[in-house]
């Protein structure tokens, strides 16, 4: 690939000093549905807390994992991050920029350079769009250099996923859903991002396919010196993928630090049962199904239980 | 509960055994071999997993078992037998009583399994009363019995629930309250934590587990995840492009794969032991994609992707040979590599 279509504004942001993101108690309430007593009763509806006081520093080229089950908020907070979701709390700051504050062009710049890709590429590329079209319109929105020129602006960021030129007349529902997937990250480097964020972007994909992607992602971070966040219910994709990981419960980050440390000496004992309740390949480790039985039953604090969840509900 | 277990010693009841299985399907006239020339077995009392990726025949194998097929789905060949009559040729009537009383059900999604406008109570209870005949009364109160013995709590009260009202992981209890409430003898399991947090799924298979020992029910798990069939099954059998490429007790199966699809896929599971700062992180992978069933080359379906293909694997018959013991494979040339 030319250097000039992703990586332009590297060598300026190697030069900043200190973390490219620092995010200091950050939090997010949603207030529940409004019930018919509650009208009734001229009550206020009930909040949730998404995300509670969430913090840390991503220096550059570190890759961090946020994993959790469902409702534990990990997508909320990478949402708060590029504000598709306003927080109520605390600070983001990035490469010097006040992202709370932030508005007009800071807004999109920021935006701009910390970019998604999404579990369902589906959903999220256009589907009467050739793909070739959605990643250059993707580079002219910001005025990326080279995107003038379409055909080697898509063939440059095709190749960078390892797929054919080819690709670039098809739409997405001629792709596999892996290559649909590196479509949208095509698409997302075509503007350029210091961060990519993976929000569960491995989640829908087969096996194999999974692989080859996280393979990608790692090649995709070396050649680029890509910052990453990696949002995952699978503790697997954050072990290989991560240098630092945030456990989050119910809006809470129950435990966080190096990854190395972290899955190999777990603390906390939501964290613990997540780990042992990775089904693992090897048939003679079946203690894992052991140990949340065993978990649930001593009733540890965080451990979540499937049956504490049906209990809350009336 | 009011029926008396089957007894474990009776080897006939409660065995499957598919043989020769072949089933197409009829899209924009042409025609796709979802499963193909599948043969398997399981023996009363065990679990056989299916795994695979999307698109390998797979479901329609289960799915075959109790002729629950989409419309376009026509089975062109093979038997599969049950308690010793092939359920493919069993009239309606039959067929019937069968995925009433000897065949229980679960599928991926609990939610779209169950009906949005009735209470979970009532559910059970018309199957119950269908199935087995009970009266309402009775029904009704081994509709409780039965939520409390998948481990739902409060299950009195948890019976008037509507299915919206629990969490994913209740919801597949539920699931599996309804699927063996009449006791069946074989259970077929479609995905069915592939919804479930891991946590959910871990307790999911914990209640699998106990269910298969109290009542010695043979179960068929299908799922993409060869850590959840590894949890879970006695027997593996591997499907790629709608034919087995290998089948062997699980141990067998992880600790010397023999098909290179097996290798490749066992390959490929991140662990969830983050690689050391020296090592190399990149994953072994299968390269190029998963085949388009429309499009499947000659011979050996996963050819174009395998690293020790030869100019004769275009001649291959995927038929599954013994490699030795019960571990069988449909690649012809295992013995001309270092499987180890």
């Amino acid at each position: 690939m030319s250097p000039d279509v992703t990586g332009h504004d590297f060598a300026r942001a190697r030069d900043g000093q200190g973390p490219l993101l620092t995010v200091k108690g950050l939090c997010k309430e949603f207030a529940l549905r409004r019930s018919a007593a509650d009208w009734v009763n001229r009550s206020k509806a009930e909040r949730v807390a998404a995300v509670q006081d969430l913090s840390f520093t991503l220096n550059r080229g570190e890759t961090l994992g946020i994993a959790g089950e469902s409702g534990s908020g990990k997508t909320t907070a990478v949402r708060c991050l590029i504000r598709l979701v306003e927080p109520d709390a605390g600070d983001i700051t990035f490469a010097g920029i006040d992202v709370r504050v932030a508005s007009g062009r800071d807004l999109r710049d920021v935006r701009r350079r910390m970019q998604m890709v999404f579990q369902d590429p589906y959903a999220s590329l256009n589907p009467r769009m050739r793909t070739g079209d959605a990643i250059v319109e993707a580079g002219r929105v910001h005025h990326r250099p080279g995107s003038e020129n379409a055909d080697s602006f898509q063939a440059d960021l095709l190749e960078l996923v390892n797929l054919p030129k080819s690709v670039a007349r098809k739409r997405p529902h001629e792709l596999s859903g892996g290559q649909r997937q590196r479509i949208a990250i095509a698409r997302a480097l075509a503007v350029g991002p210091e961060i990519l964020i993976a929000d569960e972007a491995l989640s829908a994909l087969d096996v194999s396919v999974q692989a080859q992607l996280l393979n990608l992602f790692q090649d995709l971070k070396r050649e680029l010196g890509l910052t990453m966040i990696f949002v995952a219910h699978q503790l697997s994709i954050i072990a290989q993928t991560a240098d630092q990981v945030a456990i989050m419960y119910r809006g809470k980050v129950v435990e966080q630090g190096p990854v190395a440390d972290i899955f190999s000496h777990p603390q906390d004992p939501y964290t613990r049962a997540l780990l042992a309740a990775h089904p693992q390949p090897d048939p003679d480790q079946r203690l894992a199904v052991q140990f949340v039985d065993d978990a649930m039953r001593a009733g540890s604090e965080s451990a979540r239980t499937d049956s504490a969840d049906a209990g809350g509900v009336p | 509960m009011a029926e008396p277990l089957p007894s474990p010693t009776d080897r006939e009841r409660g065995s499957l055994d598919i043989r020769g299985l072949r089933v197409a399907f009829n899209r924009r006239g042409s025609r796709i071999v979802a499963v193909n020339d599948v043969d398997l077995g399981v023996s009363s009392g065990q679990t056989l997993g299916l795994v695979g990726e999307s698109g390998s025949g797979k479901t329609m194998t289960l799915r075959s078992v109790i002729r629950l097929l989409p419309r376009a789905a026509v089975v062109e060949s093979g038997e599969v037998i049950f308690d010793g009559v092939d359920v493919l040729r069993l009239p309606r009537e039959e067929l019937r009583k069968i995925r009433a009383r000897s065949i229980g059900t679960v599928f991926q999604d609990p939610y779209s399994s169950l009906n949005p406008v009735s209470r979970v109570g009532a559910q059970l209870t018309e199957a119950l009363r269908l199935n087995l005949g009970l009266t309402q009364k009775e029904a009704a109160l081994r509709a409780v019995e039965a939520l409390r013995h998948v481990g739902i709590p409060q299950a009195e009260k948890r019976v008037r629930s509507y299915p919206h009202e629990l969490s994913g992981g209740m919801r597949q209890r539920v699931m599996f309250a309804i699927a063996t409430a009449a006791r069946p003898r074989l259970l077929l399991a479609d995905e069915p934590t592939t919804a479930l947090d891991v946590t959910t799924q871990a307790q999911i298979l914990a209640l699998l587990a106990r269910l298969r020992a109290e009542t010695g029910m043979t179960t068929v798990l299908v799922s993409h995840d060869f850590g959840v069939i590894a949890q879970a099954c006695d027997t593996v059998a591997v499907m790629y492009a709608g034919h087995i490429v290998e089948r062997a007790p699980i141990r067998e199966v992880y600790r010397r794969p023999h098909h290179p699809y097996t290798q490749g896929l066992l390959n490929s599971i991140p662990s969830v032991v983050p690689p050391s700062r020296t090592e190399d992180s990149r994953l072994s992978t299968i390269p190029g994609q998963p085949p388009e069933l429309s499009a499947l080359p000659a011979g050996c379906p996963f050819q174009p992707r395998c690293p020790h293909v030869r100019p004769a694997c275009t001649e291959v018959r995927m038929k599954l040979e013994r490699v030795e013991g019960d571990h069988f494979t449909a690649c012809p040339f295992v013995r001309s590599w270092d499987v180890s």
